[in-house]
């Protein structure tokens, strides 16, 4: 049976004991510490720090424990099924964590000088080379920092297009899809644009009506992700690139779910111009508790000039890699140095495993088990898939609970909480927005059958449970995590987010 | 359009029976068919050009014999700072961060099972606030450079005003990288220079850059110690010149120097961001790193923040503590287009290091570590100024960890470069690529894991580079 840990909610900082130490740095030469006094009076007196500031003072030991204690309360991919729809929550080779922590590969600081920096580089330039090669896009930028740093390097660089074209005047709206990422509209505004929304068919897919309907000589481009949120592929997709074509608008590939089309179909051939990857999702890098990802960003050629500096390029005349600043109409930075540079790492070590017959088959497990957990599910009481029950999903589908809820208040929430206490993830939930009590399953490629067998058993259990009204297990989850159902609305209502505010009650 | 059929691999479970049965399950024969509804003229038919599978072995053998060609700073004697610095990393940090159930979690959706990660995010925004003396501290951005950029678009939204007054010395990328996000919403970004001899903001110049924009400004922005390592001695004028504006008091700060220097909240900052690569995190080449996003507690001002912000609360059912995350209106998955930012994915796992880190060297370390790099700073660029042929430091004003100093020859620099490369030394960041005015400048930084060993190394190359190849 599953049981998180309970360990007491102390914090780090009522563990402090004045005096104790974790920490001593390295002595002073004679020569530096005959200096210190002198340096300091350099700095004028109302500069100087008056007060300490009140960090926790504890043993080594202490910190570990403490850090260790919180661990245990924590459940990762390592711990148990992580069906998170969207999110790929697939296994994360150790090897990738081995290369990541290499010393020539942390110990490097941006600006040496290139001859110095040889190794790193060739990782860069050959993951920027595989990554085209996925996506069918001829230039890669590997800089942005996550999924939605990518959209938003790729809807500057579809600005830049259009001013350099001098259209911005008029090419000021992003067609985006209902079922988007809140990411997609966000990034939008961030870059300038009105986002315009349109519905979906009742199959989950672009109307093609309302796109046509909303697509004027003001339509900049439009945002989507293939296989969309509801993991279907749209069959239109050629007939949609065309539309924002035909007004000079550009397609953005939004690279969430690319997990589930490696080797099989590329962006590139679908018409996008623009494409962003998520290593942290599809090429299985570590996601960290809320990151550092990778949002790597592919553009057809002619948008190649508009990628921000510098990309990595190859001399064979030099016989050596080099950063490349000569992008013509460059939207010069979106952060600082070259990209997160050991989440690259990771991804190309990941790429190097699988190869390309592994790639592919990957995406063809991914979605198998989708599929199948699909078929199972719908098949429970209480559940249906609203958009493509019958037809089939790729990496990831939208189950509903809205039966199950109507007929016995059992929400997706109460779902989610009681999946917590038999030691699974629960799906996403309330995402997409148009689909009613949504759970967005993903079992990914590295599940074996047996577990997501388990996860299919324990939403039985759920509809059994609601049914003869035994619901008291249900609404009383979780019991078996750290802590139970948790008051959100009084964390809104009275924010306390440092130990500072907590102090000053 | 090839199926694998025989394909086994470590990381993909599913045995060809169990493949059937599932099949079986689905009533399709093949797993060619689960790709159907993809129009048949767009499947990609070609064979991609990538590498073989790797075994594990062959794998890191290969990693091994590419990073083999990078040179590491161990190796070197650098005094490249400039925005990331080779400070030391505790043991106990890797050890912790890579921890299995922080590494391979996801952002805390499902709180209760996700009680430690929110603790150990909690935890980072209180050290935050205690080293800034600012209440309200996001759980990350990427980094220095676009929490600036994030900081911008703040005060446009908190002031609804539209031109930002930066200083003319910032690190080139952090301001490119402002230029860019600050596009879209159209701020006007206006540049204030310094003093050519102190090297500190030109406050009557500034002055009357606020006076042609009055009423129109959103913020000022101001690094301390600033990029060439100066502290800033005007600013808390600098400051109550901002709000007299009605304008937010934005101050970039180094963590490690605030065991030593006045505090952000302490000089006024309604919003403080900075870079939390010095607390325990590799230099990696340059990321992932650490931006910090530290504001005043102020009711309008939150609700304007950007980034993932963790609460304290209660479990429902008692008093309990339970962490979540909060205050999430403000966030892209529930107000989409009228988000405050776009962040999703941020740099938690960066900011968990920077805990452990903090959390170890306690308020003493801090002060200790921020002492030893000006010792050992202000010992090295004594030791330059005595050097004929070289102006150290090149300003007067006070410094931390870093200062620049400057070749009186501005003809010597590849070859001094290149001398000491023979040396295997880096000098420091040459400002004279971005800087037209430096002409023969270095920024050059020190930190605790610079030996005096090294820097005198570092002096006795120099003086053979101008007694010995003609530098003067």
């Amino acid at each position: 049976m599953f049981r998180q840990s309970k360990w007491p909610k102390s914090l780090i900082f009522e563990k402090s004991t004045p005096g104790r130490q974790g920490f001593i740095g390295p002595e002073l030469h004679p020569d530096e510490k005959n200096i210190l006094e002198k340096a300091k009076k350099t700095i004028p007196e109302n500069l100087l720090r008056e007060e300490s500031p009140s960090l926790p003072e504890v043993t080594e030991l202490e910190v570990v424990r403490h850090f260790t204690r919180l661990s245990q309360m924590n459940y990762g991919v390592d711990s148990g099924f992580y069906p998170l729809g969207s999110c790929t929550m697939k296994y994360n080779p150790k090897v990738c964590d081995t290369a990541a922590s290499l010393a020539n590969a942390q110990n490097i600081h941006p600006y040496q000088p290139e001859d110095t920096v040889q190794g790193s580089l060739k990782i860069m330039y050959e993951l920027a080379c595989w990554l085209g090669e996925l996506s069918g896009m001829s230039g890669v930028t590997l800089q942005p920092a996550a999924g939605a740093h990518g959209e938003y390097t790729g809807l500057m660089i579809l600005r830049k297009y259009h001013e350099t074209r001098q259209n911005l005047e008029t090419k000021n709206e992003i067609i985006v899809p209902d079922s988007a990422h809140g990411t997609n509209p966000a990034t939008v505004s961030m870059c300038g644009f009105k986002t315009i929304v349109i519905p979906s068919n009742d199959d989950g897919c672009v109307n093609i009506d309302a796109l046509k309907a909303s697509v004027t000589e003001n339509t900049a481009g439009m945002m989507l992700t293939n296989p969309n949120t509801l993991g279907i592929f749209e069959p239109n997709i050629k007939e949609i690139t065309n539309i924002i074509h035909e007004v000079d608008g550009l397609m953005y590939y939004d690279g969430a779910n690319f997990n589930a089309i490696m080797g099989k179909v590329r962006p590139g051939d679908m018409g996008f111009d623009i494409v962003h990857f998520n290593l942290h999702k599809t090429f299985a890098t570590p996601h960290g508790g809320g990151g550092p990802g990778a949002g790597p960003v592919g553009v057809i050629s002619r948008l190649i000039p508009y990628l921000p500096v510098p990309t990595v390029s190859y001399s064979p005349s030099e016989k050596s890699y080099y950063f490349n600043y000569s992008h013509e109409h460059t939207i010069g930075k979106i952060r600082s140095y070259f990209g997160n540079f050991s989440t690259l790492l990771r991804a190309y070590t990941y790429i190097l495993r699988l190869g390309q017959t592994g790639l592919t088959r990957v995406s063809e497990m991914a979605n198998l088990n989708a599929n199948y957990m699909k078929t199972q599910c719908t098949k429970i009481n209480g559940f249906s898939v609203p958009y493509g029950e019958l037809s089939s999903c790729m990496h990831e589908f939208v189950l509903s609970a809205k039966k199950l809820f109507k007929e016995t208040e059992i929400s997706a929430l109460d779902i989610s909480k009681y999946l917590l206490d038999t030691g699974l993830h629960p799906p996403t939930v309330y995402f997409p927005l148009i689909v009613p009590e949504a759970l967005m399953i993903e079992p990914t490629e590295t599940e074996p059958k047996e577990v997501i067998d388990t996860f299919i058993e324990a939403l039985k259990k759920v509809s059994e449970l609601a049914y003869s009204g035994r619901t008291e297990k249900i609404l009383g989850a979780p019991n078996s995590t750290s802590v139970g159902r948790i008051d959100d609305v009084k964390a809104a209502r009275e924010p306390i987010i440092s130990y500072r505010m907590l102090k000053n009650m | 359009m090839h199926s694998n059929k025989h394909l086994t691999h470590p990381f993909l479970p599913q045995t060809e029976s169990q493949i059937q049965t599932m099949l079986k399950t689905m009533k399709i024969s093949s797993i060619e068919d689960l790709y159907s509804g993809i129009p048949k003229e767009l499947r990609f038919k070609g064979k991609l050009k990538l590498p073989k599978p790797h075994s594990e072995l062959e794998t890191l053998r290969k990693i091994q014999s590419i990073l083999e060609k990078n040179k590491t700073i161990d190796n070197l004697n650098s005094y490249l700072g400039a925005g990331i610095y080779p400070h030391f990393i505790p043991s106990v940090v890797p050890s912790i961060v890579n921890r299995s159930e922080f590494l391979t979690s996801y952002t805390p959706y499902a709180p209760e099972i996700s009680q430690g990660m929110l603790q150990g995010l909690w935890e980072y925004q209180s050290m935050i606030a205690e080293i800034t003396q600012l209440d309200l501290v996001n759980s990350s951005m990427y980094d220095f450079a676009t929490a600036l950029g994030e900081a911008a678009l703040m005060s446009t939204r908190a002031t609804k005003k539209r031109v930002l007054l930066v200083p003319e010395y910032l690190q080139p990328e952090k301001f490119s990288t402002l230029v860019t996000y600050t596009t879209g919403p159209n701020i006007k970004i206006v540049q204030y220079p310094c003093n050519k001899q102190s090297g500190q903001a030109d406050l009557d110049k500034l002055i009357s850059i606020v006076e042609r924009n009055i009423n129109q400004i959103s913020g000022i922005y101001i690094e301390n110690p600033n990029f060439w390592g100066v502290i800033e001695e005007q600013i808390i004028d600098v400051g109550e010149l901002a709000h007299t504006q009605n304008a937010l008091f934005i101050i970039g700060f180094d963590p490690i120097s605030l065991g030593l220097l006045k505090s952000p909240g302490e000089l006024g900052a309604d919003i403080a961001i900075g870079d939390g690569q010095s607390l325990g995190l590799p230099m990696n080449f340059g990321g992932p790193l650490l931006g910090l996003f530290a504001v005043k507690n102020d009711k309008k001002l939150v609700r304007s923040m950007p980034g993932r912000i963790i609460g304290l609360t209660t479990e429902k059912r008692s008093d309990n503590r339970a962490f979540t995350m909060t205050l999430q209106t403000r966030e892209q998955h529930i107000r989409r287009e009228r988000a405050t930012s776009n962040i999703c994915t941020n740099n938690a796992l960066c900011a968990l290091a920077s805990t452990v880190y903090l959390s170890l060297i306690g308020p003493k370390g801090l002060k200790t570590l921020a002492e030893i790099s000006l010792a050992k700073s202000h010992f090295l660029a004594q030791n330059l100024s005595e050097i004929d042929g070289i102006q150290s430091p090149h300003y007067s004003g006070p410094f931390f960890k870093e200062f620049v100093f400057t070749l009186d020859s501005p003809s010597h620099t590849k070859e001094f470069e290149n001398f000491l490369k023979t040396k295997n030394i880096i000098p420091g960041f040459p400002l004279y690529k971005e800087f037209s005015d430096l002409n023969a400048s270095y920024l050059v930084s020190v930190t605790e894991t610079t030996t005096n060993s090294d820097i005198k190394q570092f002096l006795d190359s120099i003086h053979d580079f101008f007694s010995t190849s003609g530098g003067k």
